[in-house]
């Protein structure tokens, strides 16, 4: 029971951060771009997360800012690769290197350290009260210490599923992703809906490095987003433009994470443990490809 | 649209070495410069800042062979990205490949032999290689085998594999007289002997270009550098050219792999000896910058292997002096990089809007294509 | 069939020109379209239809002249602004998000319902209504990639008129259709016209220009020669006026090849390939080319000939069955190889199969020198005496400019095509298989390649031809073999044959063997 509660708990901190990063992610490649910058701009949503809250002493504020900071990134990679027509992986390599380098730079500048930065004016995301959902067995203990953004994750899935699937705007993200040609010869500006789709993803990198960094921990340290957006970006090809899945997807990860940590504990060599979530994403990656490859080759020449 | 009746433009070609000097001098100095408005906005004398780069680089022989020693390894692994990405194929696991290069290269230079000091470092190089080259290997395996995308795909592979090096260096090969995460010193023998007393420049720095000028060869001017190109401009041209495009995808992949492992197990035997837990962190990146700045040219990835050191060696002498965190030096790199990323692009947007400002009533002509990267020929 | 009694003008063209950098592309175009008339647009390719049609649509922005719609001047930025005056488009090249219903493609960027819920019912009935009316009917709630090429163009026309076209352009809508399906869009397009749609039809096939149209605009490099009235005018005249001079089109006479003994060029035996959504296979496929004979093979888009082309070349290997050389086994060998032994290849298509565009023609001629010994990769990749080489060939194949250095990107088409010519054909060639040899390239340029595939079979070569053109096939080869199904339908002499009886076995109408 204890190591179910714990497994659960764990798995929903590593998920919520990556989800955030995932539905970016999704929304991204629905609109037909593979984005590797959402590591970068998860990481400098962590660190003016951390900063805004140090200084204006109020989580919220953090959040804010980090969202807005992030859309103003997202919209920045949207303009080199869109309209400057810049190749998404190499504008995207150089950008992830670009921020984690200005994270450090900013962090010793503006705080005079190296490495990570905590203190105790850093107060964390609030915990949202459940009420007597806490004395349920097995789900009580591991709802109840999740934050207001970890919770947000729910209407926010709910509410892109929607809009993927019911909504003119989802219809012609959709559109856009299969044949830009399509979506162009309807009169829509395919430039611009790129560009919001890339400040959209960028605002969700945000929150998400605010719940990494304001979530179960409150601290920034240099390169904490340790490849989440990569698994992000993993687990967004594996689910395709299916929103659920991406949930369930993360819990998974999540929960192989947690198994690590317990691991640890139990005296295993650390690093085994810690590489099991970056193990099952590249199984799983390996096996979807392999299964839609099967399906590719099926129906289409041998290209 | 009169295509064939256009008469054929005279384009006068000046001389590769030409053309490659004009550049490395603009960017550098777009580099300069951003890098002095960087100082001064952080409140510093830019030009205080430049003499204490010079003085902690080029000061003397000692500071020089230092910058030498530190851009070896950079070159390398430089290499190894400008071949898998001239090929194509966007190897991202270089920084994996590297550190367990150094780690296994560390393995037989500590544990095998010892030997004849120059068969002992062919050794440990060719296990670090081989190392790196079996990792890039699985992973081009398995995007020819079931399609897995390699971005991703060696994206991941870098935590696993960095994991493993730390793990083979806290646990089986841990040197116990030292803390956590480092193995046992290699054999003397395995060791790269220095090449100016009481600096870390070893005779290294021939084995370095005794590579770059025989990749030099192989990917710039032989038949094999053309096809090596043509699978990175299109692999079904190349499949219908007779070329067999997965077996050659794999050997650009692993050819990749290997060099970044090499450049592993020669950060051991040239200067480190030893591999620990934090060795090689970021080194497998760097060396995608310096590709992408270089635009995949062997030469040119030499030559910005040696000026992204100088910037590193500057950007700490300018912190021990002035105060100033040397990672501005990265982040002045980065942006210069993008700007090199988004350049064709960039320039076309820029004759647009002029364009469109000389005469506003004109509606905007559709961009031209971008025009092709400059090839070294 | 004449114009409405009392013509009345939808839509003026004044003075149109619109330049790309510095090829004038349409150079003072005026055109009339007159309400519920059809109105043929013709003239070879890079005459400037497609673009003036680009302008009419907003895809274009002229840089001269005015647009007249129902006697308002306007000025289009997008195609948006044309769909809004009632101008719709239906590309030769559909645009159709495939993995998007046929409903959700027919209301895309236009559709029923709030920002927060679109309602694809309303859609589906919507469009339902619309295919009704004007007998257009698809399986509406399908993803489009489901559909048949007939079916996905009938798609494109239910977009259009949900749109609100009264004036709906199309662009060489025959290009992917068989012979059947062509006179069924025809039909609907004559309904269409009925309902007072105005039809804009452009075409370089004249035949069905006489069939179809009201009116006929010819245009010649960038400028329009005349317009006529379809009853006035014959095909031969329109001919001469596209070209440019009265000789009729590209029918010269030509010898055909005698057929030599000894072993076929190329033999396929039993050649088997897996069927696919779109596309047939090859079901136990035999086929014999003699030295010095040109096989045509004609079949409607997705009967097995690109896997034909494929397999023949090497490029695929074939689930069962053998190809042979000149009596020598090569079915285990790839193109490489089989280059080794005189095979020429020209693909499909040409910017993903033959030539890279950031390639120097001296580097696209090296890319098929395959090395027999390890040791020549290591060789220099090009010699200055090797330069020297291709730079006569260029001049030989009238690759304009002819200069080993320059990128293919810079050359237009036909200039590429005539590369990839001078790059397979100066080998000598014993077995040569091609692949829609002249897709996209004007007749002049087509005539020089005819003319070196004619040379080749004369000096022994055996000849695949896979085209969609069938005058084009009927001019070249000397014997046509009809796929159906991934199955031989019918062997013919175009001597005696017409492309009419071929049409009929392409679309499995008749079946002879």
């Amino acid at each position: 029971m204890d190591l179910a509660v714990f497994l659960l708990a764990a798995a929903i901190a590593y998920a919520v951060p990556i989800v955030y990063a995932g539905l970016g992610g999704q929304i991204s490649l629905t609109a037909g771009d593979l984005n590797i910058a959402l590591e970068g701009e998860m990481l400098a949503g962590a660190f003016v997360a951390v900063l805004v809250t140090y200084i204006l002493g109020s989580p919220w504020l953090g959040i804010a800012v980090a969202i807005l900071v992030g859309g103003v990134l997202g919209l920045l990679f949207g303009v080199m690769i869109v309209t400057l027509k810049g190749d998404v992986f190499l504008v995207g390599i150089t950008y992830n290197f670009l921020l984690g380098a200005l994270t450090v730079l900013l962090l010793s500048i503006i705080f005079g350290v190296r490495g990570s930065f905590s203190s105790p004016q850093l107060t964390g995301i609030p915990i949202m009260p459940i009420g007597p959902l806490a004395h349920v067995p097995l789900l009580g203990p591991v709802l109840s210490g999740q934050t207001y953004v970890a919770w947000l994750v729910v209407p926010m899935v709910f509410a892109w599923g929607y809009v993927l699937r019911s909504t003119p705007l989802g219809l012609r993200l959709r559109a856009l992703g299969d044949n830009a040609d399509a979506v162009r010869s309807a009169g829509l500006d395919v430039a611009r809906m790129r560009l919001g789709v890339q400040m959209i993803c960028g605002m969700l990198c945000g929150l998400a490095g605010a719940q990494l960094a304001l979530g179960t921990l409150t601290l920034f340290s240099s390169g904490m987003s340790a490849g989440r957006g990569f698994v992000a970006l993993a687990i967004v090809i594996l689910v395709g433009q299916r929103p659920w899945m991406l949930v369930l997807a993360a819990l998974l990860f999540g929960i192989a994470d947690g198994i690590g940590i317990k691991l640890q504990q139990a005296d295993v060599p650390a690093q085994i443990p810690q590489m099991l979530p970056y193990v099952v994403t590249l199984l799983a990656l390996c096996a979807v490809s392999a299964r839609r490859w099967r399906a590719a080759r099926r129906d289409k020449t041998s290209a | 649209m009169q295509f064939d009746a256009m008469a054929p433009v005279p384009v006068a070609r000046r001389h590769v070495l030409v053309t490659f000097a004009m550049e490395a001098v603009t960017t550098f100095a777009i580099i300069a410069f951003l890098g002095a408005v960087a100082v001064a906005v952080m409140g510093a004398d830019p030009l205080a800042a430049a003499a204490a780069a010079l003085r902690q680089t080029l000061a003397g022989q000692y500071e020089v062979a230092g910058l030498i020693a530190l851009s070896l390894p950079l070159m390398i692994v430089g290499f190894a990205a400008a071949a898998s990405f001239k090929g194509g194929f966007y190897n991202l696991g270089l920084e994996g490949q590297l550190i367990l290069g150094a780690a296994i290269g560390s393995i037989v230079g500590a544990h095998v032999g010892p030997f004849w000091s120059p068969l002992h470092i062919a050794m440990v190089l060719v296990a670090g290689g081989i190392a790196g080259g079996i990792v890039a290997w699985a992973l081009s395996w398995l995007r020819v085998r079931f399609g897995v995308d390699e971005v991703v795909s060696t994206l991941l592979s870098n935590y696993i594999v960095i994991l493993f090096a730390i793990y083979l260096a806290t646990y089986p090969f841990r040197d116990p007289t030292r803390f956590n995460g480092a193995m046992h010193r290699i054999a003397p023998s395995a060791r790269m002997s220095t090449l100016v007393e009481g600096t870390e420049l070893t005779w290294g720095l021939a084995i370095v270009v005794a590579i770059a000028a025989v990749l030099y060869w192989l990917l710039h001017r032989s038949k094999l550098g053309e096809d090596w190109t043509l699978m990175g401009r299109s692999p079904s041209v190349a499949r219908n050219c007779g070329i067999d495009a997965r077996r050659f995808g794999m050997l650009i992949m692993t050819s990749s792999g290997f060099l970044a492992g090499l450049a592993g197990a020669f950060m051991v035997s040239a200067t480190q000896h030893r591999y620990f837990a934090n060795l090689g962190l970021g080194l497998g990146f760097d060396g995608i910058l310096i590709a992408m700045i270089a635009r995949y040219r062997i030469l040119a990835v030499s030559f910005w292997a040696l000026a992204y050191s100088w910037m590193l060696l500057a950007a700490d002498g300018i912190e021990q002096e002035i105060g100033i965190p040397s990672e501005f030096a990265q982040v002045v790199i980065a942006i210069v990089i993008l700007g090199v990323a988004v350049r064709a692009g960039l320039v076309s947007w820029i004759v647009a809007q002029v364009r469109h400002l000389s005469k506003p009533a004109a509606p905007l002509p559709a961009t031209p294509p971008a025009p092709p990267p400059a090839e070294e020929s | 069939m004449a114009a409405a009694p009392a013509p009345q003008v939808c839509v003026m063209l004044r003075g149109i020109t619109k330049t790309f950098g510095p090829i004038v592309a349409v150079d003072g175009v005026d055109l009339e379209l007159r309400t519920g008339e059809i109105h043929a647009v013709v003239g070879e390719n890079g005459a400037g239809k497609s673009t003036l049609m680009g302008v009419l649509h907003g895809l274009h922005a002229a840089d001269a002249g005015e647009i007249v719609v129902d006697g308002v001047t306007r000025s289009f930025r997008s195609p948006r602004e044309a769909i809004a005056l009632g101008i719709g488009m239906v590309h030769q090249h559909f645009m159709l998000a495939a993995s998007l219903t046929a409903a959700e493609n027919i209301v895309l960027g236009f559709e029923p319902g709030t920002a927060t819920r679109s309602s694809l019912s309303e859609a589906v009935s919507l469009g339902r209504t619309v295919a009704e009316r004007f007998d257009l009917r698809v399986a509406l709630d399908r993803p489009v990639r489901d559909l048949a090429i007939g079916a996905q163009q009938r798609v494109e026309v239910l977009k259009a008129l949900y749109r609100g076209a009264r004036i709906l352009i199309l662009d060489e809508p025959t290009a992917v259709l068989s012979p059947d399906e062509v006179e069924s869009l025809f039909d609907r397009l004559r309904i269409l016209r009925a309902g007072g749609i105005t039809i804009v039809f452009i075409s370089h096939k004249l035949r069905e220009v006489m069939a179809l149209s009201d009116r006929v605009t010819v245009m010649r490099r960038g400028r329009t020669v005349a317009t006529l009235a379809t009853t006035e005018t014959t095909r031969e005249q329109l001919a001469g006026l596209m070209v440019g001079s009265d000789a009729s089109t590209n029918k010269p006479s030509v010898p055909k090849g005698r057929v030599a003994g000894g072993s076929p060029a190329l033999s396929l035996r039993g050649i088997a390939t897996p069927p696919r959504p779109g596309n047939a296979g090859l079901k136990s496929l035999d086929l014999d080319i003699a030295a010095g004979e040109i096989v045509g093979i004609a079949a409607i888009e997705g009967n097995g000939q690109a896997d034909l082309l494929e397999i023949a070349a090497g490029v695929q290997a074939p689930l069962r069955g053998t190809v042979a050389m000149f009596g020598r086994d090569v079915t285990g060998e790839d193109i490489g190889r089989r280059r080794d032994v005189g095979l020429a290849y020209v693909p499909e298509d040409r910017h993903r199969d033959a030539l890279a565009l950031d390639a120097t023609a001296l580097e696209s001629f090296n890319a098929v020198r395959r090395p027999q010994h390890w040791s020549d990769w290591l060789r220099p990749a090009a010699s200055r005496s090797e330069r020297r080489r291709v730079a006569e060939l260029m001049r030989k194949f009238d690759v304009r400019p002819p200069d080993p250095l320059a990128t293919c990107r810079s050359m237009s088409g036909g200039n590429q095509q005539k590369l990839v010519f001078a790059r397979e054909f100066s080998r000598d060639p014993k077995v040569i298989v091609l692949g829609q040899p002249t897709r996209g390239i004007d007749i002049g340029a087509s005539q020089a390649l005819f003319g070196r595939i004619w040379a080749a079979r004369d000096r022994g070569a055996g000849v695949l031809l896979v085209s969609a053109d069938l005058d084009e096939l009927f001019t070249v080869a000397d014997r046509i073999v009809v796929l159906y199904e991934g199955c031989l339908a019918a062997s013919l002499d175009p001597a005696s044959a017409a492309p009419r009886d071929a049409g009929l076995y392409m679309t499995g109408a008749r079946h002879a063997i």
